[in-house]
């Protein structure tokens, strides 16, 4: 039997750490986003994660609580059961949901058991808890409410029994733990964990990290293959009461030998998993499980990851955002992507009755009337094929041969064997009549010549098709694909020809006249065998034939498929992309720098809002002066703006921007006075504020390419880049691999980076002209860091080979990823650019001032000895002074126009001056305390990103937004009905009360507020946290999130004295005590757990442990 | 045993064509020296100051530059611009002449703030030099800045920036070139207390000194002028003793004309109001000297009024000669690529198209492509040249 380690292939060197390391953080981080989409798609929010709070793990430390040596912390239960309450983990009232019996099921084991006494299993099972609980406990307080994955790796000494050859090569044991809070597994899933194909994940398809069942089985068998030790594995799902412990070996049948069989314990967790494994490798090395840990985490920042490695390090990556990915949609196969060894294993394991059903069942994209065509043809093959032809009555054999015999069957109902009702029964006909005989050569000539004429075509077609693989130019292969579509066509032609032959056939045969039933024929069952061959239609899936199933494949290879739907692929998110980035590395990014691309735009569209509102305002004070006569105050939005203008024209930008207040203060006084109008103020502002606080700025940009699906398979492509000026925390990689990151389904790659279609894609980029280097085989280089992700269901189709390192080329994939980062380039150019420029601006600054006293130095010498008016009357230091303080000073732009504004509009604007003031200082109050949260980037889509989106995706959308659609609306109708919508919001969103106030409510968050209240937030975001000074770890959780509200009018049925009640003076298990408190909802078992925890450490309660399970008594 | 120079009698040519000249010139110049020459409207007017009113201009921009300083820190100079766009040609006093282009130097801009330093150091430096009433040459001026100039070249271009700032000649601000040019002939002239006769001078001649303000002329009897190419022909004429047989000044620049030979050669035509001739080679070059004399340089023409001598006739060596005198193939130079260019330029100039003559000539010289030197008639003789070919040309009038 072929060794099952080589069908993954765990191999000794630096690259099996990693190996083990992906294979089990895969698993867990798909086991924790299926937990929560499982309870998202319940609304269970009570156990769901919830991810809405910042997550700070400053002063975490596994190693140290570790250290501790169990030193019970009597806080930890209080907390949790808190923080349960907190999040909405209340006793509730007894529900229709029943909880899972906790009883054995007494289901029979396949695995053989290792007798072993029960007390040795006891402190076998007690050893595996202590361990768990070793990782687990410093992070109880959040384990239930935060996505975490805690991998440990420990180095044990060599093993004893190697061979010298081994221990030359540094080898060690190791032992591998890893932890998550994903969703657990059932004990029918316990059973089968381990064992090979018996993944869970491949029933569905979807886009998930690993799917075929190899990854775990294969590590186990070498993890006991090199150390002998058993494989524990830990797991509870939300719905038990107990984890179940399990030790086992897996056994070259695919079979488990148990050492402690599947034993219920209590545990810390309301649900997850924990494996632990023994493995033999060369000794561990950094650069390979931390570089995949960290690079995971990039990708997947909504889940928290904490690595110990075998030096004693800890490195922790905390949940940086607070949403999690969406869950993919199940997708069928596509035909495109289909191969005949997927048909084939598809096919036997069907048990749909037809194969038109099964076609329709098991692929996306498959109508009936595709099916009905994909079977048509299959018919046809399988009628050349077979030499037969199926006809509306029966059938009749095609012979290419004058002294063959002709046969003509038909099914009849006659009566035979033992039953005595007529039944359909195959009846083969001789022909004897000369004339049909003849009519029937006549037709079948006929049509032997346009086989004949079909294989002459089919010849030219692929004689076409050879050209196409040999000619370089586009325009080549169109013409010939032209000829080829015409060949097509006379196929067609003649496919039609031949079925009217068929039906000339149909009608010789119409009656039975001239036919003479054979009856004594040697090779009948042969003929009937081939009768129920050709009949395809009939067959159901699982029993084809082998000449059936090559026709079907054939038929179903060749019909042209519509393209796979986009939306099972999800992406990561570039704003997520982004803000993982920035937090990661530490980014120092005071503004989005798509803001920057064109604030004259940016504001245009304010002030247009701007127009309408003071129009509306006009109107409205037309109703109470009825007598008067007003004419129509048009404002244009240029008068708005030259209005505005007028505001920020005296302000002196480069004092006022540190004081705030005195900003606010120049605003205002500058409200009424128009006396001097700066047209250009706007852009100069932007350009201040752009040169003052983008000026050290760091580049960050992710793009997310949409959906694209090609050959049968949906993806989606996206791509982040930072750029750091600050080489402490983003150095310069010296190695070209270092630079670019490669994930697929957010999964990394590490090896074989040469290889992957990935790489050259970023190869085929002309960086340079993004203003970046690029290393000897063309990747980018510089302070950068670049990632790139391809997500979409059946990606394990588009990798090169099994080991799924490396991505194929695709010629659409190396599209998509080029083109996704053109669009970063492009960004990072303008950044590039403008850094150039401030570069180039310092240096001018310093080259001037070189040549100031020089240039005093010369007027000077000539005034003092000279007869000029200022003889005696200057001086140099003075001159010096005031020619440095102007460099660097931008040249007041020349006042272009006096704005006159027409006498109405000014009535209009100083209508009441006074109330301006009042209502100026309460929304600047009110900005102030409650600083305008940045509104997500999605809140107003461009009509180029809504046209991008499938029109699902818009449907969704609006369905969100809570607005209804015409039915039966196409894309741009839905992306117009949307635009509409956002008109229709944006004056509410945004109206203040009075028509000047809001005047500068505008323009003050666009020049101030956002600017620097973003820049705030992101401070806040990144800097402060990061340099918090540790706090209590305890405190700062209970701080943050803890604020019990126990809500008493609710009473809970799980008390102190129900409790008690139920307890007794023999020992019982929890179990007993569910039964007696007739416990129905899960949760409510699950606080009672934690209460009796609570009764225990106030010594109200016996408690004793039984083969891990707790039994509690009275005292 | 003596050794007595063989000397060939030759005969005296009547140079009538040229004391015809003389006649008109004299009579021109006594009109003309009542009447102002005027220059065209669009051009900037540029003035041959004396000391103090040089002085008087420096203060003035000083003032200006520190009142920018104190308005907003950034001092600029304003100064016409001499970029070949503002060169204009006066047709009507066949001279060249600046237009009224301005441009600005900046301080705070890197592109001019390095000039503006240097103009400011050089203005220093004029300054002085007029307090002091002393004279420098730009050797000088560079070697008191080397690190700010970095290159003579550029403290060159400074010096003539200085010039057209204040509006005034290179002259008025004592920076003088290195004057190489020496002059021979019927000329007496004081150079501060010494009376020269520049009869008595030997074979080597007067040199041209460049602080020409000390100069006064004092009498001549000569009848025209002859501007010399080469210090060779110089020696030629000088040692034939030329001016002797035919009354006359010879002068030569050693090469490019200097401006102390030109503004010298200027000065003498205008007050003894004589012809004057130029003897060059015959190629592109030559043909530039010329125009040189004639009507400044390019470089120079805010000075072109002080400096160019307008009128002066071209004698010698014309590409026509090349056949008339039947000078023999050896002596005979092909044109090579850039004397081709040039002569196209030449051709192309305003000034040349004007004179039919001389574009004939130079058209002739593009057919042939060929060139020669003035020693190329030394092939018929040393004395050819002034016993048979000056005198020849200037009693026919065989000149352009």
């Amino acid at each position: 039997m072929r060794k099952r380690t080589q069908l993954v292939g765990f191999e000794f060197g630096f690259w099996k750490h990693q190996q083990y390391a992906s294979e089990f953080l895969d698993n867990a981080l798909d086991a924790i986003e299926e937990f929560q989409w499982k309870e998202l798609q319940e609304g269970d929010s009570r156990t769901q994660f919830s991810l809405d709070q910042e997550l700070t793990l400053e002063n975490l430390s596994i190693l140290q609580e570790a250290q501790k040596d169990e030193i019970v912390q009597p806080l930890s239960n209080e907390v949790k059961f808190t923080l349960m309450q907190e999040i909405g983990i209340e006793p509730t009232e007894p529900s229709n949901t029943e909880i899972e019996s906790t009883k054995d099921m007494e289901e029979d084991e396949s695995g053989e058991i290792v007798d072993k006494e029960e007390i040795e299993v006891e402190e076998e099972v007690k050893r595996i808890i202590d361990d768990m609980n070793e990782i687990i406990k410093p992070v109880e307080p959040i384990v239930d409410i935060e996505p975490l994955v805690i991998i440990r790796l420990r180095e044990s000494e060599a093993a004893s029994f190697l061979t010298s050859e081994l221990s030359q090569k540094n080898v060690m044991t190791y032992t591998f733990e890893i932890f998550d809070n994903g969703i657990g597994m059932h004990k029918g899933d316990m059973r089968k964990f381990g064992k090979y194909l018996a993944s869970s994940k491949s029933l569905e398809l979807k886009q998930t990290r690993g799917s075929q069942g190899f990854g775990a089985p294969s590590a186990f068998s070498d993890a006991q293959n090199t150390t002998g030790k058993p494989i524990v594995a830990v797991s509870k799902s939300k719905n038990t009461i107990y984890a179940i412990v399990s030790e086992f070996f897996t056994t070259s049948k695919n079979e488990k030998k148990y050492l402690v069989r599947p034993t219920e314990v209590d545990s810390n967790f309301l649900h997850g998993t924990y494996i632990k494994l023994h493995y033999l490798n060369v000794k561990y090395t950094r650069g390979f499980v931390d570089t995949y840990i960290k690079e995971t985490a990039l990708m997947n920042p909504h889940i928290t990851l904490i690595f110990i490695d075998p030096y004693g390090k800890e490195w922790i990556y905390r949940r940086l955002v607070s949403s999690f990915p969406k869950q993919p949609k199940y997708a069928k196969p596509h035909p495109s992507s289909t191969n005949i060894g997927d048909l084939q294993d598809l096919l036997t394991k069907s048990e749909n009755l037809t194969i038109s059903a099964f076609l329709q069942d098991n692929f996306v994209r498959m109508s009936s009337k595709t099916a009905k065509e994909i079977l048509k043809i299959a018919e046809r093959n399988i009628e050349d094929k077979l030499s037969l032809m199926i006809l509306k009555d029966g059938f009749i054999n095609k012979l290419a041969k004058r002294s063959d015999p002709i046969y003509f069957f038909k099914y009849e109902k006659r009566v035979y064997g033992r039953s005595t009702k007529p039944r359909d029964k195959l009846i083969i006909y001789d022909i004897d009549s000369e004339e049909l005989k003849n009519r029937y050569w006549e037709s079948m000539d006929k049509h032997n010549k346009f086989d004949k004429d079909l294989e002459k075509l089919y010849r030219e077609i692929r004689k076409h098709q050879d050209r196409i693989d040999k000619s370089e130019t586009k325009k080549d292969i169109k013409k010939i694909e032209k000829e080829i579509s015409i060949l097509l066509n006379d196929v067609d032609r003649i496919f039609q020809e031949r079925d009217e032959i068929k039906n000339e056939l149909e009608k010789i045969f119409k009656d039975n006249s001239g036919l003479v039933e054979a009856k004594k024929l040697k090779n009948r069952s042969e003929l009937e065998d081939l009768i129920s061959e050709v009949q395809i239609f009939k067959v159901k899936p699982s029993e084809l034939t082998n000449n059936q199933f090559n026709s079907l494949f054939h038929a179903f290879k060749s019909i042209k498929y519509m393209s796979p739907p986009t939306d099972t692929a999800i992406p990561v998110g570039d704003i997520v992309l982004e803000s993982t980035l920035i937090k990661e590395i530490g980014l120092k990014i005071s503004e989005n720098i798509d803001d920057f691309d064109d604030p004259i735009e940016n504001i245009k569209t304010s002030l247009d809002i701007l127009q309408e509102d003071l129009k509306r305002d006009q109107d409205k004070k037309k109703i109470p002066r009825e007598g008067e006569i007003i004419e129509d105050i048009t404002i244009t939005p240029e008068d708005v703006k030259n209005f505005n203008s007028s505001i920020l024209a005296s302000i002196d930008i480069k004092d006022q921007y540190s004081d705030l207040d005195k900003f606010q203060e120049k605003i205002e006084k500058n409200v009424n006075s128009t006396k001097e109008v700066q047209k250009d103020s706007y852009q100069e502002i932007f350009d201040f504020f752009a040169d003052t606080y983008s000026k050290d700025d760091d580049f960050v940009s992710a793009e997310t390419r949409p959906p694209t699906s090609g050959k049968g398979l949906a993806y989606i492509v996206e791509a982040a880049l930072a750029y750091c000026n600050d080489s402490k925390k983003l150095d310069t990689p010296k190695r070209s691999r270092d630079v670019l990151s490669r994930f697929v389904n957010r999964t990394p790659k590490l090896r074989d980076s040469a290889d992957c279609a990935i790489t050259k894609a970023v190869q085929s980029v002309n960086w340079k002209n993004y203003k970046l280097d690029v290393f000897d085989n063309n990747l980018p280089k510089g302070p950068i860091k670049l990632l790139v992700n391809v997500s979409g269901p059946y990606v394990h189709l588009m990798f090169k080979s099994q080991s799924k390192n490396a991505l194929a080329e695709d010629e659409d994939l190396l599209k998509e990823i080029k083109f996704c980062l053109e669009a970063i380039g492009r960004r990072l150019r303008v950044y590039l650019n403008r850094k150039a420029n401030v570069r180039k601006n310092e240096k001018r600054a310093g080259l001037i001032e070189k040549y100031i006293p020089i240039f005093v130095q010369s007027t000077y010498n000539i005034v003092s000895q000279g007869e000029g008016k200022y003889k005696g009357k200057i001086s140099e230091k003075e001159l010096q002074n005031l020619m440095i303080n102007a460099i660097g000073v931008k040249v007041p732009p020349k006042i272009k126009e006096k704005i006159v504004l027409a006498p109405e509009k000014m009535e209009a604007i100083e209508l009441e001056p006074k109330k301006v003031e009042i209502k100026w200082e309460d929304t600047v109050i009110q900005t102030k305390v409650i600083p305008e949260k940045a509104e997500p980037r999605d809140e107003i889509l461009s009509e180029k990103t809504l046209l991008n989106w499938t029109v699902n995706q818009l449907k969704e959308y609006c369905e969100e937004k809570n607005f209804s659609l015409p039915s039966q609306a196409r894309k741009p109708e839905i992306v117009r009905c949307i635009q509409e919508f956002y008109d229709k919001r944006k004056p509410e969103k945004r109206i203040p009360l009075d028509i000047v106030a809001k005047i500068p409510l505008k323009t003050e968050p666009i020049t101030r507020g956002s600017l620097i209240e973003k820049r705030r937030q992101l401070q806040i975001a990144k800097g402060e946290i990061i340099h918090q000074q540790p706090v209590k770890k305890e405190s700062t959780i209970i701080n943050q999130q803890l604020k019990p509200v126990l809500t008493q009018t609710q009473l809970p049925i799980v008390s102190t004295e129900k409790i008690s009640e139920a307890l007794s003076e023999d020992w019982q298990p929890i179990t007993a005590l569910i039964f007696k408190m007739k416990i129905k909802d899960m949760m409510d078992a699950r606080f009672l757990q934690i209460k009796l925890k609570e009764l225990e450490r106030k010594g109200l309660v016996m408690v004793e442990t039984k083969m891990g399970k707790k039994h509690w008594k009275l005292k | 045993m003596i050794i007595v120079a063989i000397k060939t009698e030759s005969k005296k040519w009547d140079i009538k064509e040229a004391k015809k000249l003389f006649q008109e010139y004299l009579e021109k110049g006594i009109k003309e020296e009542k009447k102002e020459t005027k220059l065209p409207e669009n051009t900037v007017k540029i003035d041959d100051l004396n000391r103090k009113q040089t002085l008087g201009r420096i203060y003035k921009l000083t003032d200006s530059i520190i009142e920018m300083i104190y308005k907003n820190g950034r001092p600029s100079i304003k100064l016409p611009s001499r970029t070949s766009g503002n060169i204009i040609w006066d047709e009507e006093n066949d001279l060249l002449l600046l237009g009224q282009q301005i441009m600005e130097k900046q301080f705070h801009s890197l592109g001019s703030v390095a000039d503006i330093t240097r103009l400011m150091k050089v203005l220093e430096k004029v300054n002085e030099l007029l307090l002091k009433d002393m004279h420098a040459t730009k050797r000088e001026i560079f070697y008191s800045a080397v690190q700010l100039f970095g290159d003579q070249k550029n403290s060159d271009k400074c010096i003539e920036d200085v010039a057209t700032m204040l509006y005034t000649t290179r002259n008025s601000t004592h920076i003088v070139a290195s004057a190489k040019g020496s002059c021979i002939g019927r000329l007496r002239i004081r150079d501060r207390n010494d009376i020269i006769d520049l009869e008595g001078l030997g074979s080597g001649g007067w040199t041209i000194t460049p602080m020409l303000d000390n100069v006064e002329i004092l009498e001549s009897d000569a009848e025209f002028i002859l501007v010399l190419e080469k210090d060779a022909a110089m020696i030629r004429l000088s040692e034939a003793r030329f001016w002797r047989k035919y009354p006359c000044i010879i002068l030569t620049a050693k090469g490019a004309a200097d401006i102390a030979t030109r503004m010298f050669l200027r000065r003498i035509s205008k007050e003894l109001k004589l012809p004057v001739f130029t003897l060059v080679d015959s190629d592109p070059y030559g043909h530039y000297i010329h125009s040189v004399y004639l009507r400044g340089s390019k470089r120079l023409s805010y000075e072109s009024p002080f400096l160019a001598t307008p009128d002066i006739k071209l004698l010698g060596v014309l590409t026509r000669d090349l056949e008339k005198y039947k000078i023999p193939n050896d002596c005979r130079i092909p044109m090579n690529q850039t004397d081709i260019k040039r002569t196209k330029e030449m051709l192309s100039e305003d000034f040349v198209k004007k004179n039919k003559a001389w574009e004939t000539d130079l058209k002739l010289a593009l057919n042939l492509k060929m060139k020669a030197e003035i020693q190329a008639l030394s092939t018929f003789g040393f004395e050819f040249l002034t016993d048979q070919y000056i005198p020849e040309k200037l009693s026919t009038g065989d000149w352009i």
